[in-house]
């Protein structure tokens, strides 16, 4: 498969090779975990596997005892060489990133990153050692949002929508999806100017500044900014309909909604959560709960599956839909 | 008639030597100025910009001439092809195969060298310092190399011509 030839292209050479030989099925991989002197091992589907030399999975359930089989351990040579591909020999050019724990590369996947830390006066600087490395896969899933569509336009507008998911539910995913249909148009409304500020370069996935995933053909990118200041520039400078960001949390993201809202945008974003309750507690988006000024919420749980929906609720509490149906 | 032909011939090649000497050493002025003014806008497409090094490569190498501009484009390439674990063995092998062959002297082509080993490691302020290191190298080779020329020129002009006097009256 080209894309996944393509991202297996960050690996050092003989970790590669094992995973071109490995029956992997790239739209199901979600991670991959190198930790020097353990096995090299894969998610896929939700399962865990160690892969051998000869790119066989073994799959990981506690009880496991595979002393014959030749697993593959990763060394420090292979985990360098696979950091020097993932940083295309620049690691400096990702020193913010490295900052908070993780790069995003080329296709919106993400890469943790553990090992010693260096501290200067009190703060992280960067990461010296660089010993684990988690590369969480992102899947553009093209229709994740077909089922929630219908709930997040109401007469051809689009309301302002908050996406509530704990960590690695497929919030990011739905939110892209729903960015995509509205910039592009669909059955529930007409195509509108999105602007997207995507902090992490995890929703457009951006590569020197055109992103790599579909946003739809009315999408305008800001990549690598922080929300609060792209919000600001996409509404001065990009007239936007609808607004979309992702991982709203801090004090001057919500100041940048309020501009946002008062300047007639449509909102998309994002939060980490389990519920509307949940998200209350939260001192900084309490009162825009109470305000009602959110229209809609969608709370995911991927309780069943990535991308569960568990609920959508109106402004006011009021369940709009309720099956745990699978949108992702 | 057939002895001034080849007498002519003769002057004429020995002084074609001394100039084609002469334009080795322009050459060579030329490569270090754009070596010069690469090693500028790396710095400034780092420090500015953070970019990462094969973009860096890609966007200059439309801004320097030849050979320095291939140059750049393969590394950018090898670079993308991700097959080796050291952008100091990228940099090696490219300049083996587009630079060793050009009025570059080897010792331009070793700081060269120790550059691409140096590029790429820890963070952009060490980036900055390894290109002011060869930036300052580069300009010292080539006020060297002026120096040379405005000192040498005029003699390997006039050593092609009197070797070539000295050999038709040596032969003829």
């Amino acid at each position: 498969m080209k894309c996944a030839d393509g991202f297996f292209k960050i690996f050092s050479l003989p970790v590669r090779r094992i995973l071109q030989k490995a029956d992997l099925n790239f739209a199901e991989l979600q991670e991959i975990r190198m930790r020097i002197n353990s096995p090299l091992m894969i998610r896929q589907r939700g399962k865990e596997y160690k892969l051998t030399e000869e790119g066989k999975l073994l799959r990981c359930n506690g009880n496991e005892q595979y002393e014959k089989e030749n697993i593959h351990y990763v060394d420090r040579c292979e985990l360098m060489e696979t950091m020097e591909y993932i940083a295309g020999y620049s690691l400096y050019a990702y020193e913010d990133e490295l900052r908070q724990g993780f790069l995003t590369i080329q296709g919106g996947h993400r890469v943790g990153v553990a090992g010693k830390i260096l501290m200067e006066e009190g703060k992280v600087r960067s990461i010296r050692y660089i010993s684990f490395l988690n590369i969480r896969l992102a899947h553009q899933v093209e229709g994740c949002a077909d089922k929630v569509m219908p709930f997040i336009v109401e007469n051809g507008e689009v309301c302002h929508t908050l996406i509530i998911s704990p960590p690695c539910c497929g919030k990011t995913t739905l939110l892209r999806d729903v960015i995509r249909q509205i910039s592009n148009g669909n059955a529930w409304c007409e195509g509108k100017n999105v602007g997207v500020v995507d902090e992490r370069s995890e929703i457009g996935g951006a590569y020197q500044g055109v992103p790599q995933n579909d946003l739809g053909i009315r999408t305008d990118l800001l990549d690598c900014c922080p929300k609060a200041e792209g919000m600001m520039m996409l509404i001065r400078s990009m007239s936007p309909e609808v607004v979309a960001v992702d991982e709203i949390g801090d004090y001057g993201d919500i100041k940048a909604i309020e501009s946002v809202l008062n300047c007639g945008c449509r909102l998309i974003a994002t939060v980490h959560g389990s519920s509307v309750e949940d998200i209350e507690k939260k001192p900084l988006l309490q009162k825009m709960v109470k305000e009602h000024v959110f229209d809609r919420y969608i709370i995911l749980n991927g309780k069943k599956k990535i991308g569960s929906v568990w609920g959508i609720f109106d402004g006011r509490g009021t369940r709009l839909y309720g099956e745990e149906g699978v949108v992702c | 008639m057939l002895k001034l032909f080849g007498a002519g011939l003769t002057m004429f090649s020995c002084f074609a030597a001394g100039c084609l000497i002469c334009a080795e050493m322009k050459k060579r002025i030329h490569i270090l100025e754009e070596l010069r003014r690469m090693t500028v806008m790396l710095s400034a497409e780092i420090g500015y910009a953070n970019t990462m090094l094969d973009e860096a490569f890609g966007s200059i190498a439309k801004r320097v001439s030849q050979p320095l501009s291939d140059f750049l484009v393969h590394v950018q390439e090898k670079m993308q092809k991700g097959e080796e674990a050291n952008l100091g063995v990228i940099f090696e092998k490219q300049l083996e195969m587009d630079l060793k062959g050009t009025a570059l002297k080897e010792s331009d082509l070793a700081s060269l060298r120790t550059l691409g080993g140096q590029l790429g490691y820890l963070d952009v302020a060490m980036q900055k310092k390894t290109l002011d290191y060869y930036l300052e190298q580069v300009s010292d080779a080539c006020v060297q190399a002026k120096k040379e020329y405005r000192e040498k020129e005029k003699m390997f002009r006039c050593l092609g011509f009197g070797a070539g006097a000295f050999l038709v009256i040596l032969l003829y």
